[in-house]
C-alpha cells in the first residue's frame, strides 16, 4: 500500500504526470474503440428487437452509457475537487477542471439523446421526472463550474470557490433527485414516470455494459489529453516546457 | 510585545515580490515601507495584519506566530487599508459607535465628537458617510483608529486624499502614539515630514 | 460575543433601511411580477388559484436571486468585509449576523405583504396562512444558499444573471418542497412533513452555510 502511495506522490508532479497520461492514452484509445465496436455490433444489429418498442429502444446504447457517465464524471470531480479543498494538490484541481467539459457534453448528450427516446416510445419530448430533472438540473452545476473557473481572473481562488461548488453540488443533486421523484409521486398517485429503465435480458445488456466500458475509457483518453494540454498551458513559463515545445517544433 | 519578521516571501502574479524580509518593530518604533507602485507594500501590510498568506516565512507577535493566536492578535491591531470601512449610509458617528462596540470598547459620546472636531468634521458628524469626500472618509476612519488606542497601527497609504494641514495634524497623532508605546507600520511613497528619524526604520521594496 | 452580533446585525438593517431604494426595489419586483401574472389570468379565477401559490413562490425566488447579488456589493467596495475579517471574532459568527439582517431586510417587507398579495390573486385564508408559514421557514434557507452564492463569486464584477445559474440548483429542492407542501393543501391534510423538512433543511443552512462562505470569503481576500 505504501509502494502504491510513494508511486503516486513520485507522479504527482505536473511534467510526470504528463508523461505518465502520454503512455496511457493509446491504451485507452484502443480498448474503447473494441469495447465500443462491440457493443455497437451486438447492440445495433445482433441483440433482437425489444417487445414493446420495436427496434427504437437501441438508442440506449448512446443514451444509457452518456448519462451513467456524466453522474460519474461529476462524482469524480467531486472526489479530486475535495483532495485539492483537503490537501491543496494542485494537480487535483487540474484534473477536475479537465474532465468538467466532458461531463458537461455527455450530460446534453443524455439529455438529447433521451428526447429523441422519448418521443416515440412516449409520446412526449421532455417530462419533468426526476431523472430528466436532476440530469438538466447536472448539466446547470457543469455549466456553472466551468462558468465560474473562466470568470473568476485570479486563477488559484478560482481553484478554490469552484471546487466548494462542485462539492455543495453533489450533495444538492441527490437531493434534487429524490425530491422530484417523492412529488411526482406525490402528485400523480401510484402512476411512477415511465421513462425508467425496461427490463433487460442478457443479450441486450452484454452489449450495454461494453458500451459504457467503451465510453469511460473513451472518456479516459480523452482527459489524458486534455489533462495534458491543461498542464502545458498553465506550466508554460517553465523550462521543461519550453524544451517540450522546441523538440516538437524541430520535429516538423 | 514585538512584531517580527522572519524570511518572508510573497508571491503574487507569477513572481516573487519580495524573498527573505527580516525586520522587528519594537513598541515606541515606527516603521515605514517605501517603494514603486506594485512593489508589494499593500501585500505586505496584509500580511502583517493576517488577511493575506504569505508564500514563505513567519510573522511572530510576542513569542508566538499571529496565526496561532488570532483573537489575541486582532485585539491589539488596527488596520487601515485602501477602502476605508465606513458604512456609505451611517453618520461618521454610527460608524466609530459600530467599530468601538465590535471591538468591546466603551463608547463615549462626547470622546467621538472631540475627535471627530479635532479634524474638523463636528459639522458633518451627524450626516450619511456618502455625503463626504474621499479625503473626509479617510479621516473618519482614522478617528476610528485614534479612539481604538489599539497597540499596534497597520496603516496602508494613510495620507491619500489629506489636505497638508490634516497630514500635519495625523503625524503629531503618531508621535503621541509612539511616546504612548505604540508601534506603528506605515506603507506610504510620501516621505513622512514631521517625525524624527530617531524611532523610524525605513524599507524600500521593489 | 452576543453584544457584537447584535450590533452587527442592526448595523447592517441600519444601512439597508436607510436608503429607501434599496429596501423598496425587491418589493417592487415582486409586485409586479405578481400582478402580471395576475393581470394576465386574472379572467379565469379558478386556473389562477390553482397556480397562484407557485407563481408566489417562484417570484419570491427570482426576487431573492435579485438581490443577492448586491448583499456583498457595497461592502466588498467599502472595505467593511477586511474589518469584518480583522475582527478578534469569528467570521462565520458576524456573516451569520450579516445574513440574518439580510434576511430581515429582504424577506419580512414580503411576508408582511403576502395577506394582500394572496387576496390579489383570489386564494382563500388557509391557502394564505400556509404560503406564508411555508415561506418564512423556507426564506432563511434561500437567504443562506444566496449568501453562499453571493460569496463565490464575490470577486465577479457583474454576476447578474449568472449567480442564478450557480443558485438555480441550490434553489430546486426547496422550490419543490414549498409547492409540494401547497399543493397538498387542496387535500385538506396539513402537509406537516414539508413543513418540517423546510424548517430542517434552513436549520442545516443556518449551522453550515457561514463556515463554508467565512472559508470563500477568506480565500477571496487573500488574493
Amino acid at each position: 500500500m505504501s509502494h502504491f502511495i510513494q508511486y503516486l506522490i513520485h507522479l504527482g508532479t505536473p511534467r510526470r504526470f504528463y508523461h505518465f497520461c502520454g503512455k496511457l492514452f493509446p491504451w485507452f484509445m484502443g480498448f474503447s474503440f473494441i469495447a465500443m465496436a462491440y457493443g455497437l455490433i451486438g447492440g445495433l444489429f445482433l441483440a433482437p428487437a425489444d417487445y414493446q418498442q420495436g427496434d427504437g429502444f437501441r438508442i440506449i446504447y448512446v443514451h444509457v452509457p452518456c448519462a451513467f457517465l456524466s453522474m460519474f464524471i461529476y462524482m469524480t470531480m467531486v472526489i479530486f475537487s475535495t483532495i485539492f479543498l483537503i490537501w491543496r494538490i494542485k494537480l487535483a484541481d487540474l484534473i477536475a477542471y479537465s474532465i468538467a467539459p466532458v461531463g458537461a457534453v455527455f450530460t446534453l448528450c443524455a439529455l438529447l439523446t433521451g428526447s429523441i427516446w422519448g418521443k416515440p416510445m412516449w409520446g412526449t419530448w421532455w417530462i419533468w421526472d426526476a431523472r430528466l430533472t436532476s440530469e438538466l438540473i447536472l448539466l446547470f452545476l457543469y455549466l456553472g463550474y466551468l462558468g465560474l473557473y473562466q470568470a473568476i481572473t485570479e486563477k488559484k481562488l478560482a481553484a478554490r470557490m469552484c471546487a466548494i461548488l462542485a462539492v455543495v453540488g453533489a450533495i444538492d443533486i441527490p437531493i434534487i433527485h429524490y425530491s422530484v421523484y417523492w412529488w411526482n409521486t406525490l402528485h400523480q398517485g401510484a402512476t411512477i414516470s415511465q421513462w425508467g429503465k425496461p427490463a433487460i435480458d442478457m443479450t441486450m445488456l452484454k452489449p450495454l455494459l461494453s458500451m459504457i466500458t467503451g465510453f469511460a475509457l473513451y472518456t479516459m483518453a480523452i482527459s489524458c489529453i486534455r489533462i495534458r494540454t491543461e498542464i502545458l498551458q498553465r506550466d508554460f513559463k517553465l523550462k521543461w516546457v519550453n524544451v517540450l515545445v522546441k523538440k516538437i517544433n524541430e520535429r516538423h | 510585545m514585538i512584531l517580527n519578521v522572519k524570511r518572508l516571501a510573497c508571491y503574487k502574479g507569477n513572481k516573487y515580490l519580495f524573498r527573505d524580509l527580516n525586520f522587528s518593530v519594537s513598541p515606541g518604533q515606527l516603521l515605514l515601507i517605501q517603494g514603486q507602485n506594485g512593489s508589494g507594500k499593500s501585500s505586505l501590510l496584509k500580511i502583517l495584519a493576517g488577511l493575506s498568506v504569505p508564500e514563505k516565512g513567519k510573522v511572530y507577535w510576542g513569542s508566538d506566530t499571529i496565526w496561532k493566536q488570532r483573537d489575541k492578535y486582532c485585539n491589539q491591531m488596527s488596520f487601515l487599508g485602501h477602502k476605508e470601512g465606513m458604512k456609505r449610509n451611517l453618520t461618521p458617528i454610527e460608524n466609530i459607535r459600530d467599530l468601538l462596540i465590535m471591538a468591546e470598547l466603551p463608547t463615549h459620546e462626547e470622546k467621538m465628537k472631540q475627535i471627530l472636531a479635532a479634524v474638523q468634521l463636528q459639522a458633518h458628524a451627524h450626516y450619511p458617510c456618502y455625503q463626504l469626500s474621499q479625503g473626509q472618509r479617510r479621516k473618519v476612519a482614522l478617528c476610528a483608529l485614534l479612539v481604538k488606542q489599539k497597540p499596534l497601527w497597520l496603516l496602508d497609504e494613510p495620507f491619500t486624499a489629506l489636505d497638508k494641514e490634516s497630514i500635519y495634524h495625523l503625524q503629531q497623532r503618531f508621535i503621541e502614539h509612539l511616546r504612548q508605546n505604540g508601534m506603528i507600520v506605515i506603507a506610504s511613497h510620501t516621505a513622512l515630514d514631521f517625525i524624527d528619524l530617531n524611532d523610524m526604520i525605513t524599507i524600500v521594496l521593489g | 460575543m452576543l453584544k457584537v452580533f447584535c450590533r452587527c446585525f442592526f448595523s447592517d438593517l441600519y444601512v439597508v433601511f436607510r436608503s429607501t431604494r434599496e429596501w423598496l426595489s425587491p418589493v417592487l419586483f415582486f409586485m409586479i411580477f405578481v400582478a402580471l401574472f395576475g393581470i394576465g389570468l386574472g379572467f379565469d379565477g379558478q386556473q389562477l388559484i390553482q397556480i397562484s401559490p407557485m407563481i408566489i413562490w417562484v417570484a419570491f425566488l427570482l426576487t431573492s436571486l435579485f438581490t443577492t447579488e448586491s448583499i456583498f456589493r457595497a461592502d466588498l467596495e467599502e472595505g467593511i468585509l477586511e474589518q469584518l475579517a480583522l475582527s478578534p471574532y469569528p467570521l462565520w459568527w458576524l456573516l451569520l449576523a450579516k445574513s440574518f439582517a439580510f434576511w430581515i431586510a429582504s424577506s419580512l417587507p414580503l411576508m408582511l405583504l403576502m395577506p394582500f398579495v394572496g387576496i390579489m390573486m383570489q386564494l382563500p385564508v388557509k391557502e394564505i396562512i400556509l404560503l406564508v408559514v411555508t415561506l418564512f421557514l423556507g426564506s432563511p434557507a434561500i437567504t443562506m444558499v444566496g449568501v453562499l452564492g453571493a460569496t463565490l463569486t464575490i470577486t465577479l464584477p457583474r454576476s447578474g444573471i449568472f449567480l442564478g445559474i450557480l443558485l438555480l440548483p441550490l434553489y430546486v429542492p426547496i422550490l419543490i418542497l414549498g409547492q409540494s407542501a401547497i399543493i397538498n393543501l387542496f387535500s385538506q391534510t396539513l402537509p406537516l412533513f414539508q413543513i418540517a423538512l423546510l424548517g430542517a433543511i434552513s436549520l442545516l443552512c443556518i449551522t453550515l452555510i457561514p463556515h463554508a462562505a467565512a472559508a470563500a470569503l477568506k480565500t477571496a481576500m487573500n488574493e
